[in-house]
């Protein structure tokens, strides 16, 4: 059992995801999110976490999905990679479980879906698949934002 | 002759007027005519001989004037001489033209003509005589006169001319006389047929007219007897009738009596019927009294049914407040539902501590795999009190559930049981109170009833007096119908008498028959059919009185018509028989006309 074979699982408008647990760092329940001024729509704000300022990102948002202004049980999941912090909003976190690496599997492609960008691997459970985000692609895409660089979004011209 | 018809010698007499009338005015207007033709002539041949006569003077004149003048031509008469002759010669000239249009023969107009030249000369002749007698040339004048053969010759031309057409007048007026005898003859001729035609025209159309007068006379004639035969058979139809009447009026009398006693009956009836009523009116009374004593003890029971009603709703009200204990209940079950929130919570507390304890485990790596074990096992502990915590919810919930649904059903059999126990109550006070009604209506109508029922007794005490008004009145009325029978008995008598002289009175119209139509042509017939009209009489006297003799035993007031009666006479029916057989004989001795109307009777 290593770290790279264990990944947290949570949804997101009903539908599984799971990160690599390598990626992450912590789940804040209950937080003060500050709203940036002419930021755009997937990007929630700004927040504290024991004295660091990281920026909030909505993963619904995100993955093309419309924003819905109330979730059921909103978790923020702080991500870490290379010393940089990023919160992602999801609709609830499930639980922490480990799959072997030979059972992963290669996404199919989604043609026209942000996923295509994010996702990195698809697995089964319970016969329901669950898609494996890259955090690093989550990162890159949300440092354009944060850092001013230019990442263009596939697909989008 | 004598026995010719009426209208037979009327028609003799108007033929012999006729034909007198019409010769007398033939004969006047034919002379009327000739007389003035005559008259006229003679006034024509009187003036054409006065003509002539004057023709023949003026000559004369003119000699005379010449005369004259030579014997003493004196110069102051000289204008007055020729005056005159120029008149007389005007005069001649004015003659001759007349005469002229009178004469129609070529000759004559021819000599006229002549005569009138001849005049002319004559007329030149004469003033040169009297121009010489003035210049007292006297020799000339007198030679003139004497010698001159033209003059003379002049004259006699004249003279010859004027006897000529004298002449051819003279002529004229033998003609005329000829002509005047002639015409007299044909006259008489003329005279004679026109008699002949007139006499016959004035027969046929006096004929005519007679006819259709004295037609319309027989008719009236046989009418008269007729409707006389008819009246007699009326009249003996009255006496029939008069005494059927008779008969019935006696059966009317009795059938009155018979009332009478009838409605003595019914005044006992109605008497008995009036102590009913009165009867009827107590029990009626009566029934009023019981409705009022049922009517309060049912006021009672109403009253009773309202404490009873009280009594519900008190039941009801504490009815409703167990459904308040109950919530009671409820409510300390969601404050068991309130603390499992916690707990819930808790749970979801323990999660995110599990998942966080696994991130920090994974990041202490090999090391840190003991602790990730720990969270591991903490995040199913989270499962689990999750899991129970949801269990422990949904039973709750249920609980919750059934409960309130336990609330609810007795609320429902509740409130159900309360609102029976009301409706039954309701119906229960209708029902009364309907009852009550009722018996407040049936106590109205029984005193409605007795009221009635008085009335109706009263009615019957007046109608009691009314029948025995009634009874009274057809006591009278029998009286009156007595009276009535003897009036009809009266009546009987009267047109029997009616009928015996519609029968003189019958013969009489015969006799105006056999005057109007003349007896001579039927002379036998006639005096058969008077004889058995006197038989038919005594037959109606006879039949008349028959029918009062088999009145009499019925009506003792009849007594006194029934004593003329024969006592051996027979039913009226038979006399009605002899009525029309002797009517049939009649028939067929009377005229043709006669009988064709008699048919009808039989």
């Amino acid at each position: 059992m290593t770290i790279e074979n264990r990944f947290l699982m949570f949804t997101v408008a009903k539908e599984r995801y799971a990160i690599a647990l390598s990626a992450f760092r912590e789940v804040v329940v209950e937080a003060d999110i500050t709203p940036v001024p002419f930021a755009p729509d997937s990007i929630l704000g700004i927040m504290s976490v024991r004295g660091q300022m990281i920026s909030v990102f909505d993963l619904r948002t995100r993955l093309g999905l419309q924003r819905t202004e109330k979730p059921v049980e909103t978790s923020l999941l702080i991500l870490e990679s290379r010393g940089e912090r990023l919160a992602m909003s999801v609709d609830s976190v499930e639980n922490v479980f480990e799959v072997p690496l030979e059972q992963l599997t290669a996404p199919p492609a989604f043609r026209t879906s942000h996923l295509n960008f994010f996702a990195e691997a698809v697995t089964q459970s319970d016969r329901q698949f669950i898609v494996i985000l890259n955090s690093e692609k989550l990162f890159s895409f949300e440092e354009s934002f944060v850092t001013g660089g230019k990442v263009p979004l596939p697909g989008v011209a | 002759m004598r026995n010719w018809s009426f209208s037979k010698k009327v028609v003799l007499v108007g033929c012999i007027f006729a034909a007198t009338l019409l010769a007398v005015s033939v004969a006047g207007l034919t002379g009327f005519v000739r007389l003035e033709k005559s008259i006229s002539q003679f006034a024509d041949g009187f003036e054409t001989n006065q003509l002539i006569s004057k023709l023949e003077s003026y000559p004369k004149e003119i000699r005379m004037l010449e005369a004259q003048a030579i014997i003493e031509p004196s110069a102051d008469q000289y204008n007055t001489y020729i005056k005159q002759m120029n008149e007389i010669f005007s005069n001649w000239d004015k003659a001759i033209s007349h005469s002229a249009e009178k004469v129609q023969g070529e000759i004559q107009k021819k000599n006229i003509a002549e005569l009138q030249r001849k005049v002319e000369k004559r007329k030149e002749l004469s003033e040169r005589l009297i121009k010489a007698a003035f210049e007292s040339d006297n020799d000339l004048a007198f030679g003139r006169l004497r010698d001159d053969e033209a003059g003379k010759n002049l004259e006699d031309k004249i003279d010859a001319l004027s006897g000529e057409l004298g002449n051819v007048e003279r002529q004229a007026a033998t003609l005329l006389k000829r002509e005047a005898i002639h015409l007299g003859k044909s006259w008489l001729y003329w005279l004679a047929l026109t008699t002949l035609v007139g006499t016959a025209v004035g027969l046929m159309l006096s004929q005519s007219i007679l006819s259709g007068l004295t037609r319309n006379l027989n008719r009236i004639a046989e009418q008269f007897a007729d409707t006389l035969q008819r009246m007699s058979i009326s009249s003996h139809e009255i006496a029939a009738a008069g005494l059927v009447l008779t008969q019935n009026s006696t059966t009317q009398v009795t059938s009155l009596e018979d009332a009478c006693a009838a409605i003595e009956r019914l005044v006992t009836t109605v008497n008995v019927h009036a102590e009913n009523a009165k009867q009827a009116s107590n029990l009626a009374a009566s029934g009023t009294e019981h409705a009022q004593n049922t009517k309060e003890i049912l006021d009672k029971l109403t009253l009773t049914l309202k404490d009873l009603n009280q009594q519900n709703n008190e039941t009801k009200l504490k009815y409703k407040e167990i459904p308040l204990e109950l919530q009671a209940i409820f409510n300390i079950i969601r404050a068991w539902a309130d603390k499992i929130k916690v707990i819930q919570d808790f749970s979801f507390q323990t999660k995110i501590l599990s998942l966080n304890a696994s991130a920090e485990a994974a990041r202490a790596g090999t090391q840190g795999r003991g602790f990730a074990n720990i969270a591991d096992e903490i995040g199913h502990l989270h499962q689990n009190s999750t899991k129970a915590a949801r269990e422990l919810s949904q039973e709750l919930d249920e609980c919750i559930r059934q409960a309130e649904a336990i609330v609810q059903s007795v609320q429902m059999k509740l409130e159900t049981l309360a609102a029976q126990g009301l409706d039954k109550l309701e119906s229960g006070n209708l029902l009364a109170s309907q009852c009550s009604q009722a018996l407040t209506e049936v106590a109205g109508k029984a005193s409605h009833l007795s009221s009635v029922t008085l009335g109706m007794s009263h009615a019957y005490e007046n109608q009691s007096d009314g029948v025995a008004e009634i009874s009274k009145t057809i006591s009278k009325l029998a009286w009156d119908t007595r009276q009535g029978i003897a009036g009809a008995q009266e009546c009987a008598s009267t047109a029997h008498e009616l009928s015996s002289q519609l029968d003189g009175l019958h013969s009489v119209g015969k006799q105006l028959v056999t005057l109007v139509k003349g007896s001579g042509l039927q002379p036998k017939r006639t005096r058969q059919s008077a004889d058995e009209n006197d038989d038919a009489n005594t037959h109606v006297d006879v039949d008349l009185h028959t029918p009062t003799t088999s009145v009499e035993p019925a009506v003792p007031i009849l007594m006194e018509p029934a004593a003329e009666a024969p006592s051996e006479s027979p039913s009226p029916q038979r006399g009605k028989t002899v009525f029309k057989g002797r009517f049939k004989k009649a028939a067929g001795a009377e005229d043709m006309s006669f009988s064709n109307d008699d048919v009808d009777l039989s």
